[in-house]
């Protein structure tokens, strides 16, 4: 049951495959042709009747059907598939006898509008225009039959959705009755069931052979074509498949440690893509087969069965093999010895064997009708066989132990106690007569096992790649790499795409197989997840996940046209518009800020979301930028303002209160500014618009720059004048006009200071040009023998009477050997005043001559010169 | 950017799809009116103060209006309930 579930679910996958097929469709265009075109032929010849009429043709129908199937419900109920079908049935037509009814709504209308137009009917005993009288009259008439026949349709919507309700409460009542019902098997029941089964084989045999001999002598291109057919689809898959990844599936000998990556997906996808191809070729060969009136009735269900039996052997073979690889350890996915990996595959397949060939003789049992007998006590031997498979597989010690040795360990207690318990309950349910149940959980174990194992290798290996570097170590990863040139960045993001990848084909494949298995119709999934992506309420809001997808899809559709449209426009336009940079700027910056505040105004109408919605979120939130967001609102609006204002642009020299450098970038609430020392600085727009900014290059980049130069006092100014003018001049990008100046700046201490000023066209070449001068002054001056003063300093000995006498003596001793008595003698005739005439400050000459700063005036014949 | 925009592109038409999410039903009368909704084969009534909307049976249901016109709705209209009929836009 389960295994015509799968391929039922198959075939709407493959149904694209089969279009292809030339064969096919002209085949059942040829079917389908008359039948389509003789209603149509049947209309153009009989008057055409109201609408009124039609739709009540249609509800007849739609209660004929009804009934028939409220009878096959009936009749059926102890058959879920049937009961599945049924019920889709019930509910396509509930949605035509709803349909029937709208199409009435714009006749509706109609009438409604006519007669609001002819008006109210007059009071009695006034006359009135017997033509609008009668039409009114017509329509009133028209509007009641309408009401009845949609009052009709209500009725019969109302029972038809009975009906279904009933087949659910059918199905789940079966599903119960059929787990619980208990079947005593004793000896009488062998010995029914071994009759039965003597019947069965003979009935087996004459009808497949009865079958086998009509085929092969009068359909024998028909099976033949078919099979070929279907083989061809499914080598094609193979070989497509193995061609295009090819690493990923094969296990390459060559290699001596293979990654857990690699030993990862070779299990996933040699798994996959091989069952894939089984099943094309089972579905294809079923339905070509049926087409080309191969098949018989008896022999149809036997044929699926056998298909399913082959198709679960082989996807469990492929599974166990994958993981547990016993015959290569080096591709060993789970950590077992080579023992353990040897007696879990022939448990495991042993086991899938047991269940998928219960099946099989199950569904060959219901096809030729035996006695019921003979499958329960099948099912009850599967059973108890099973339960003892899983039994036995608790005892086995497959864990390889850390030391890497061969003799393995038992299983851990979390996966021991569930597999003997399971086993125990399979038995023992059988034992007590619980076959259903036994049957039902045995199957449960071992298919929803493996699509388990299976969806959990696929997300496993998702993670394995979505771990870094992991995809540029793989096969195609490398060949990527090289195909496209792909940076290691770029290859890391593909792999995190893949990987997300291989969790949503994992879980797509998965999830539903498992549901499919646990009995749940392919319709009724597909239902919930359109139902999941088109419409979530909570309470009374409604959204639909798709539409925020769209509007998602929207906004960043929205921002790329955007980015897109600002290059345009920065290259193509602004570029030829002679606008300056900054406007240039400014107009790509505003226009990102608008193309952004579409794009959301787009993706938030697109998500469904009403913006009317919203007005009260926005006037909470202006009270929260009263307070909180203050800021950065003033940031934004000043960044505004810089856009528009642009006191200055991208690449100006700007001086702010703390900061000085380039500016290197204005964004929404910061602007860049690099220093010298290439120190990024991200000073905030609000603080820019506040306080004063210098710009050495608003308008221009036209500035001056200053040398300052000492020359000694012995040197001639004006002949100094001229040489550094001379200088000046002859500089590289120095300006002639504003031309250069040559300031004499004053008398220093020890220098007379002189200040070369010039005009830079470009005021970003100071510091060369201010190191040529310099350069040419220092050479120039040591040409001309100008020198440059070292500080000079005098100094004022403030000496005692006594301390003179004694000094005089000492150094009128002294004298003989040193040989200048005289000299120092001389300068200490200076000496000769009143102590209290010294405040102890000396003064030096500042060389100005504007005498400031002599505070003790009167002391002043200290000076010397 | 460029795998992001095909995703993006593939979403956006998946969009083109999206199905309205309920019939809304507003009452333009200036009095409570109450409507009889058949949906899912159950029978119920909504009650609707004047200008009030409300959205019911998003798979399709058939209502009665107040004047006693039956109408089906395939669950994606909006209709106004005006002088006591229902006028499906």
């Amino acid at each position: 049951m389960t295994l015509k579930k799968v391929s039922a679910f198959s075939a709407a996958l493959f149904a694209l495959a089969l279009i292809g097929m030339g064969a096919v469709t002209a085949a059942s265009a040829q079917n389908t042709q008359p039948a389509a075109t003789a209603p149509a032929a049947d209309t153009v010849v009989a008057p055409e009747p109201s609408p009124v009429e039609v739709a009540r043709k249609q509800l007849s129908d739609a209660a004929s059907t009804l009934k028939a199937l409220t009878d096959q419900v009936d009749d059926k109920s102890d058959d879920d598939q049937q009961l599945a079908d049924l019920k889709l049935k019930v509910d396509g037509l509930t949605k035509s006898i709803l349909d029937v009814s709208v199409s009435f709504n714009p006749r509706l209308t109609q009438i409604r509008e006519r007669l609001a137009a002819l008006g109210e009917p007059p009071a009695a005993g006034t006359a009135e225009d017997p033509a609008v009288k009668a039409e009114r009259e017509k329509l009133n008439a028209e509007r009641a039959t309408i009401n009845t026949v949609t009052g009709d349709a209500e009725n019969l919507s109302i029972a038809s959705r009975k009906l279904s309700n009933q087949i659910t409460e059918d199905r789940r009542t079966l599903f119960t009755n059929t787990l619980l019902k208990k079947t005593d098997v004793n000896f009488d029941t062998l010995s029914q069931a071994a009759s039965a089964f003597n019947e069965e084989k003979t009935d087996f045999v004459q009808s497949i052979s009865s079958w086998f001999r009509f085929v092969w002598n009068f359909k024998f291109y028909q099976l033949m074509s078919a099979l070929f057919f279907s083989l061809v689809a499914a080598l094609v898959i193979v070989t497509f498949s193995y061609r295009m990844l090819s690493p990923l599936v094969r296990r390459n000998t060559g290699v001596e440690n293979p990654a857990y990556l690699s030993r990862l997906s070779v299990a996933f996808w040699s798994t996959i893509l091989p069952t894939l191809a089984l099943l094309v070729f089972d579905v294809i060969s079923l339905f070509l087969l049926d087409n080309f009136n191969v098949m018989r009735a008896d022999i149809a269900p036997i044929l699926g069965a056998f298909l399913g039996l082959v198709l679960a052997i082989f996807f469990v073979y492929r599974l166990t093999t994958a993981v547990l690889a016993p015959l290569e350890p080096n591709w060993r996915l789970a950590n077992v010895t080579d023992r353990g990996a040897r007696l879990l595959t022939m448990a495991i397949m042993a086991l899938a064997v047991m269940i998928s060939l219960d099946f099989f003789f199950s569904a060959v049992s219901k096809a030729l009708g035996a006695d019921i007998v003979l499958t329960v006590v099948k099912s009850y031997f599967t059973s108890i066989i099973a339960g003892a498979m899983m039994l036995a597989m608790s005892f086995i010690k497959p864990i390889r132990p850390d030391d890497g040795s061969d003799d393995g360990r038992a299983w851990p207690r979390f996966v021991r106690w569930p597999l003997a318990i399971a086993g125990l309950t399979l038995i023992a349910a059988a034992l007590l007569g619980y076959v259903g149940l036994a049957r039902f959980a045995a199957t449960q174990i071992v298919m929803a096992g493996a699509v388990v194992v299976t969806t959990f290798l696929g997300l496993l290996s998702g993670r394995a790649i979505i771990r870094p570097g992991a995809f540029g170590d793989t096969v195609f990863g490398r060949y990527c790499q090289r195909r496209f040139k792909l940076e290691e960045m770029t290859l890391d993001q593909i792999g995190l795409a893949v990987g997300f990848a291989f969790y949503g084909i994992a879980i797509a494949i998965g999830v539903p197989l498992l549901l499919v298995q646990w009995g749940f119709q392919l319709p009724e999934i597909w239902t919930w997840v359109s139902q999941i992506f088109t419409e979530i309420s909570i309470g009374k809001f409604h959204f639909s996940l798709i539409g925020l997808f769209a509007g998602v899809a929207f906004f960043f559709i929205g921002l790329w046209v955007t980015r897109w449209l600002q290059r345009w426009l920065d290259g193509n336009v602004l570029a030829r518009s002679k606008l300056d940079s900054g406007v240039r700027n400014s107009v790509k910056t505003g226009f990102g800020y608008v193309g952004i505040a579409i794009a959301a105004l787009f993706g938030v109408s697109a998500a469904g979301i009403d913006l009317s919605s919203l007005a009260l979120v926005a006037g909470a939130l202006s009270l929260g930028i009263g307070f909180g967001l203050q800021n950065i609102v003033s940031n934004f609006v000043s960044g505004l303002i810089l856009l528009v204002e642009r006191p200055f642009k991208v690449g100006d020299w700007v001086v702010t209160g703390t900061t000085e450098g380039f500016v290197r970038r204005i964004s929404v609430r910061a602007t860049e500014i690099e220093t010298f020392q290439h120190l990024s600085i991200i000073v905030p727009n609000s603080e820019l618009i506040n306080a004063s900014v210098g710009n050495w290059t608003h308008k221009n980049r036209l500035g001056r720059v200053e040398i300052a130069v000492g020359v000694s006092y012995g040197a001639d100014p004006r002949r100094v004048m001229e040489i550094l003018l001379e200088i000046a001049q002859v500089q590289e990008n120095v300006l002639k006009i504003p031309e250069p100046v040559v300031a004499f700046q004053g008398f220093g201490e020890s220098a007379l200071n002189f200040e070369i000023r010039v005009h830079l066209a470009d005021v970003l070449d100071g510091l060369k040009v201010r190191n040529n001068i310099r350069l040419a002054i220092f050479e120039r001056f040591k040409e001309e023998g100008i020198e440059f003063p070292f500080p000079q300093r005098e100094l004022h000995l403030k000496i005692e009477d006594g301390v003179t006498s004694i000094l005089r003596d000492a150094i009128s001793q002294r004298g003989q050997f040193r040989g200048n008595p005289d000299k120092v003698f001389t300068n200490m005739g200076g000496l000769g005043h009143r102590p209290e005439d010294d405040d102890g400050s000396h003064h030096d000459d500042d060389g100005d001559g504007d005498g400031d700063g002599h505070s003790g005036g009167s002391s002043g014949g200290s000076h010397g010169n | 950017m460029k795998i992001l925009s095909i995703v993006l592109v593939a979403t956006a038409s998946l969009a083109g799809v999206m199905p309205a999410i309920a019939a809304d039903i507003t009452n333009g009368d200036k009095k409570a009116v109450v409507i009889d909704v058949v949906e899912n084969g159950n029978r119920s009534k909504v009650p609707l103060s004047p200008g009030a909307t409300e959205s019911i049976c998003p798979s399709g249901c058939f209502i009665t209006a107040p004047n006693g016109d039956r109408v089906g709705l395939s669950g994606a209209e909006t209709v106004e309930i005006s002088g006591g009929a229902a006028i499906v836009k």
